[in-house]
């Protein structure tokens, strides 16, 4: 089901620099939510127009029986507008929207999870649900520095090996998530690892070529501009081996071997204008 | 207690339960909103653009928000007229609305043919002849630019046809009233206006343009005003119906544009805005309706009152 609503914020909270995590009280979508789908949020009530216009696509990081909360990058306007409302107030939802991971194909495998930056807000659920089924699982997160690493607890909580990687070196590894990542997979003799991806662009593309070299299967979830979200603006297209898809209802997640990132980098990203 | 008014309109012998349609390339193929409401709320639906083939639209960067709008260049992606007809329709049968199918050619060959594979359709009550895509290099867009070729592309579908025919015109041209005209003096049964207006956004980090397609259709609240006195103006040239469209998001822009003239109107951005915009601006002209101790909405249609003669700039 897909429902329209209004969500009260309960709490926001500035997680890193201009990263920023809310929390929203609307127990329909916290509880159907399944991992690695997203809502459209906005900002505004009644007949007046909003500005932005649009709704924004946001990952649904973590939900529970009454609450959803959402960890979002500042990158505009619309973004800022839903970051900085008052707790108290309401935000309009439409949403659980997305495919979401596939984590039957995770079954017997180890799971490694890798994220960029804000790409952390996808991957929360895929790595509590990856626990609760007994499925083995770890993280591996990078950033520019150890401020970044937004929600790193969290998942320290759920009690799986954390790899951290900073481009500073101030936390983990230091250098690009991909070269920790190398790493975790040397470590993982014997296993049959898993990957599942979602960070920026260059980060998920080099990610998706160490799964081809290495053959290992891989599952990313794409971020681009939405204008509906539900799949009737067609605004989200990108590029398969299988012809167009759309990043709302087909995706956000994609078999990474068949993604095309031809055409995709540069073009359609999420940032405001 | 008021007496409930009456919403109901009429164009090209079409009864329809209010004047609120969705526009078409905001709606898909109707179904997608079923999860929102009862379909059968809608005075119709508008379909996504459909071509003789399926086709698979433009690359990726196919839209880009703007100030109180939005630019898009889908590339007219749609299923294809059979699979339309096999598919999709027959997910609309259960919905007591107005189904108007949106069609596109690159030739009038082709919207004859789509004209003539459509007739059968019971479930389709009217034809909305899209001469107006901006967004494809052969998508038909000569016919929005030559008033004559638009009449050509009007009579041909018009003979072909056993159902009403609105032919929705661009306003990206000088004059509209001369394709109104032209249109009608070919048979059209209503005109629905207007289209998106060709627009531009660049990346000034990257020097490149937003959109893959370089250009794209500017919709949403920002062509409002443009598309109101666009709609006023087409009205008054022309004895048929004129479908008002043009980044409504609210009942009060809704009415703006049936006192401009406009017998009925259509819901376009706003079904990405809100879903539930369309069922909205239902509910918002009935209390206006009530609360204005209008009985018919009808009587708003065309009820502008303009200025005494003199003294004021006009179009």
């Amino acid at each position: 089901m897909i429902y329209t609503t209004k969500a009260k914020i309960l709490d926001h909270e500035e997680l890193a620099p201009g990263t920023w995590r809310l929390r929203l009280k609307n127990p329909r979508i916290s509880c159907e939510v399944r991992p690695g789908q997203f809502v459209m949020v906005s900002v505004g009530s009644g007949e007046e127009i909003p500005s932005p216009i649009l709704k924004r696509a946001l990952a649904v990081y973590q939900a529970d029986e009454s609450s959803l909360s959402l960890i979002i990058r500042i990158e505009g306007d619309g973004t800022r507008k839903i970051c900085q409302l008052a707790p108290g107030n309401s935000l309009n939802l439409v949403g659980p929207l997305g495919n979401g991971f596939d984590l039957d194909r995770a079954a017997g495998k180890y799971s490694v999870i890798t994220a960029g930056g804000s790409g952390i807000a996808s991957v929360y659920l895929l790595a509590r649900e990856l626990r609760q089924r007994g499925e083995k699982a770890c993280l591996v997160y990078g950033g520019r520095s150890a401020s970044d690493l937004a929600g790193l607890e969290d998942f320290k909580e759920l009690d799986i090996p954390v790899f951290t990687a900073t481009e500073d070196g101030s936390s983990g590894f230091k250098g690009l998530v991909t070269g920790a990542l190398e790493q975790v997979l040397a470590g993982l003799e014997g296993e049959s690892p898993s990957l599942y991806t979602c960070g920026p662009n260059p980060m998920m593309k080099a990610v998706t070529k160490l799964a081809a070299e290495k053959s290992i299967p891989c599952q990313l979830s794409v971020e681009i501009k939405m204008a509906c979200g539900f799949g009737v603006c067609l605004g989200c297209a990108v590029k398969t081996t299988r012809g167009n898809r759309l990043a709302c209802t087909h995706g956000p997640v994609f078999d990474a071997s068949e993604f095309i990132w031809e055409d995709f980098e540069g073009r359609g990203e999420t940032d405001d204008e | 207690m008021n007496k409930k008014p009456g919403l109901s309109v009429e164009i090209s012998g079409l009864k329809f339960k209010n004047p609120v349609m969705t526009a078409s390339g905001t709606f898909g193929y109707g179904v997608e909103f079923s999860p929102f409401y009862d379909l059968s709320l809608l005075g119709g639906i508008c379909t996504k653009g459909l071509s003789l083939e399926p086709r698979p639209g433009n690359n990726p960067g196919r839209i880009i928000e703007t100030p109180a709008g939005m630019l898009n260049a889908i590339g007219l992606e749609n299923v294809g007229i059979d699979s339309f007809i096999t598919e999709k329709l027959p997910q609309l049968e259960p919905y007591e609305t107005h189904v108007i199918a949106n069609i596109l050619g690159k030739s009038i060959d082709e919207f004859v043919a789509m004209t003539e594979k459509l007739n059968p359709c019971d479930k389709v009550s009217a034809y909305e002849i899209n001469i107006s895509c901006p967004n494809v290099a052969s998508g038909g867009i000569q016919f929005s630019q030559d008033p004559k070729m638009a009449a050509k592309v009007t009579e041909a579908v018009k003979t072909a046809s056993d159902k009403p025919v609105w032919i929705k015109l661009s306003p990206n041209v000088t004059d509209i009233t001369q394709f109104a005209r032209a249109c009608e003096d070919a048979g059209a049964d209503a005109l629905t206006l207007v289209n998106t207006f060709v627009g531009m956004s660049i990346d000034v980090y990257k020097r490149r343009p937003m959109l893959s397609n370089v250009i794209g259709g500017l919709s949403g609240p920002a062509i409002r005003p443009l598309a109101v006195r666009l709609v006023h103006q087409a009205s008054q040239a022309v004895s048929i119906p004129v479908v008002g469209i043009g980044g409504i998001v609210s009942a009060r822009d809704a009415l703006e544009f049936m006192i401009a003239g406009a017998a009925a109107v259509q819901v376009g951005t706003a079904n990405f805005i809100d879903p539930m915009a369309a069922v909205n601006i239902i509910n918002g002209l009935e209390k206006f309706c009530v609360e204005q101790g209008i009985t018919d909405i009808k009587e708003l249609i065309g009820s502008l009152e303009l200025p005494g003669p003199g003294g004021f700039l006009y179009y």
